[in-house]
């Protein structure tokens, strides 16, 4: 199912839970890194490791948030959770569980509105 | 670190369920992109098209279910109101405990407009008991098509510049306007009382109807807008499928009305359990026909033997004979089942009951027994006379207890004896039955007459069947039973209760070879013939046949004729 050509280029960082590298490399392609502990100081999930180069892919800030404790695998904790408040039952709940902007994204005919934002090559950490 | 829009691929126009791979291109385009896998998982379709649902975030409105405690309204109204069956009322607690917020809006053409205007600076509702008043008078005097076509400088008065204010166009959702059917049903009708009696629908309305007519009245009224609630099951074919067109299952009520009449409809409604769903097909309306018949004979057996009664000829409970009595007995905890089964709706539990009374109680017991007496013994024969004022009750109840199941045939049976251009059984209400009807000493006594009568009654059948006699009355049964059950049996003429010529009962154990019932081990049976000769009048074989007044008859038919031909 995953694609295995790599798409990270050499210099990349990443934030990732300690739990998840090795799964998240494997599925990444990606077969040399190396963690960056002191990094993970000062953030908000224990044990993260921050591998290469810090990346975003979110679209807005409101659209993608990194929340502590929230996990789609209980049994995995902590990790990151990307929700979209906008597009799902579950998403919409957890998002005004932890106080995140809904978005009001989809016209009537399943369209995006002319409001959506584009992609930012900027990060929005 | 600005956002560099200009070489940006934009997603604004593009379809929710197209976008994938764009937005995938993107990322990829801008190296944001580390793996790209897809994952299964449930989503929510239409559960007809299967289409997935695209979800959407827009503003509406809602009713709070806790800003102004709706919810606890609502579950304090639930535990004030009957439900039936009982389990409905765990299942709409549950329902309303939990649920959100109530949507009341909807984007339609069509539907009641929700009437208020909102500030366009500050989202503010406008609160104005003038403008309100204006709205509601226009909607009640024209019709809601008031709001959508009217200036709405109409509503907001010269207090208030329409340039500010934004006129809402959502409809409200029909489940409201249900809801509300309470307030102008019951409240401007003088025949109808709020809160009703009963709402009664298909289970599937804890969610519908009942819940939001519960929300809408506790909301506005502060208690549910009903006493009871019942919900009954679908209907079904006779293999418990869904009625569908392409099965060509479907039963449809009209063409059941024109075949077999609507008193057959009814009897099954009323027949069947409708806390299950419910079962019906050409099998189920013919067992219906069948029942119908065992009714309607109970009532021509009324009619036929209650001709030319007369308030004189009645006797009163305490000068009636035993059997009587006991009929009079049944009738009063008839009357207090039938009570309890209305207040309760269980009338499929009644429906039985009467049922068995009729074809068991009277028509295999009662009516048969006294078919004798009513036929034979002389008019002014007290027992004759008792009978016929039981038939008389009968008859005045049973019509009365059945005229809302068969309503045709009880007006029927009803205009027989009560001749009247407008006069009708569903004028009548429920007969009175006096306590001292009952009587649970006689009733236990005859519990115990009639348990030796069905070995007496099984042992003569079987001789019929073998062909060894032709009728109950060739019959002399020497009958084997127990002290306690020949006790019970004292006093009564038992040849008549088992229907024969003549009986004996002896104490003791049934003897080798004698009939017995596998249930009724203690009561043996052997069924000699009666000695003497067939009356001509009643068919009993009595020794004393031929030697009266009137020839070939018994004595009791002899004086029966006499006092006839003296009549």
């Amino acid at each position: 199912m995953w694609a295995t050509a790599a798409l990270a280029a050499v210099g990349n960082r990443f934030a990732v839970a300690e739990a998840l590298l090795n799964d998240t490399l494997g599925k990444a392609g990606i077969t040399g890194h190396t963690s960056d502990w002191s990094s993970s100081r000062g953030l908000p999930l224990p044990a993260l490791s921050v591998a290469t180069v810090s990346t975003k892919t979110a679209l807005t800030p409101s659209m993608c948030r990194c929340t502590r404790g929230l996990s789609s695998r209980p049994s995995r904790a902590p990790a990151f959770v990307h929700i979209a408040p906008g597009h799902g039952e579950d998403d919409f709940n957890l998002g005004r569980e932890v106080g995140l902007e809904v978005p009001d994204t989809v016209n009537g005919d399943g369209l995006y509105y002319d409001t959506v934002p584009r992609l930012c090559r900027s990060a929005c950490l | 670190m600005a956002c560099i829009t200009t070489p940006c691929r934009g997603f604004a126009g593009q379809h929710v369920f197209k976008v994938n791979p764009v937005v995938v291109e993107a990322l990829k385009e801008h190296g944001r992109l580390v793996a790209e896998g897809k994952l299964e998982h449930s989503y929510p379709h239409s559960w007809r098209s299967k289409a997935p649902l695209i979800f959407r975030n827009t503003p509406q409105w809602f009713i709070s279910m806790d800003t102004n405690d709706l919810r606890a309204k609502a579950l304090k109204a639930i535990d004030e109101t009957q439900w039936v069956p009982a389990q409905g009322r765990n299942r709409i607690h549950a329902m309303v405990e939990s649920r959100p917020d109530w949507c009341v809006s909807r984007q339609r053409q069509w539907g009641v407009p929700i009437t208020v205007f909102v500030s366009k600076k500050t989202g503010e509702v406008l609160r104005d008991a003038a403008v309100i008043e204006r709205i509601a008078t226009a909607v009640e005097e024209e019709s809601s098509d008031t709001w959508i076509s009217s200036d709405p400088a109409r509503f907001l008065g010269n207090e208030y510049d329409a340039d500010e204010w934004e006129q809402v166009q959502d409809v409200v959702e029909v489940w409201f306007d249900s809801g509300s059917s309470h307030a102008f049903v019951l409240e401007h009708r003088n025949d109808l009382k709020w809160p009703a009696d009963l709402y009664l629908e298909g289970s599937d309305q804890h969610r519908g109807w009942f819940h939001t007519s519960l929300l809408e009245s506790c909301g506005t009224r502060g208690r549910a807008p009903y006493e009871a609630v019942l919900t009954h099951g679908f209907v079904l074919d006779e293999k418990g499928r869904k009625m569908s067109k392409s099965l060509g299952n479907v039963v449809e009520p009209q063409k059941v009305i024109n075949q077999s009449g609507a008193d057959i409809l009814r009897l099954w409604v009323v027949a069947s359990d409708y806390s299950q769903d419910l079962s019906v097909g050409p099998n189920i309306l013919k067992q219906m026909s069948d029942l119908y018949r065992r009714l309607r004979n109970t009532f021509r057996y009324l009619l036929g033997n209650l001709n030319g009664f007369e308030d004189s000829e009645r006797v009163a409970v305490a000068d009636m004979p035993e059997l009587e009595r006991w009929v009079m007995h049944r009738l009063w905890q008839m009357d207090k089942r039938i009570r309890e089964a209305c207040s309760t709706y269980d009338f499929h539990g009644l429906f039985n009951e009467l049922h068995h009374f009729c074809a068991v109680e009277l028509s295999a017991f009662y009516f048969d027994m006294r078919k004798d007496v009513v036929y034979c013994d002389a008019p002014d024969s007290l027992r004759r006379r008792a009978a016929r004022t039981v038939l008389d009750t009968l008859y005045d109840c049973l019509v009365k207890w059945l005229a809302p199941f068969v309503c045709f045939t009880a007006e029927e049976v009803w205009l027989a004896r009560n001749p009247s251009d407008d006069g009708s059984i569903h004028l009548q209400q429920f007969p009175d039955v006096p306590d001292d009807w009952r009587d649970d000493a006689l009733a236990d006594k005859w519990t115990k007459v009639r348990h030796l009568r069905r070995s007496v009654t099984a042992a003569i059948e079987q001789e019929r069947a073998a062909k060894r006699i032709g009728s109950s009355l060739q019959a002399h049964p020497v009958v084997t039973a127990p002290a306690d059950l020949l006790a019970a049996c004292a006093g009564l003429d038992m040849a008549d209760v088992c229907i024969t010529s003549d009986i004996t009962l002896i104490e003791g154990v049934p003897a080798e070879g004698a009939f017995v019932l596998d249930d009724v081990p203690e009561i043996g049976v052997v069924v000699n013939l009666s000695e003497g000769e067939k009356c001509s009048r009643c068919w009993k074989v009595l020794p004393d046949v031929g030697s009266h007044a009137h020839p070939d008859v018994c004595g009791r038919c002899s004086d029966a004729v006499e006092s006839v031909t003296a009549g």
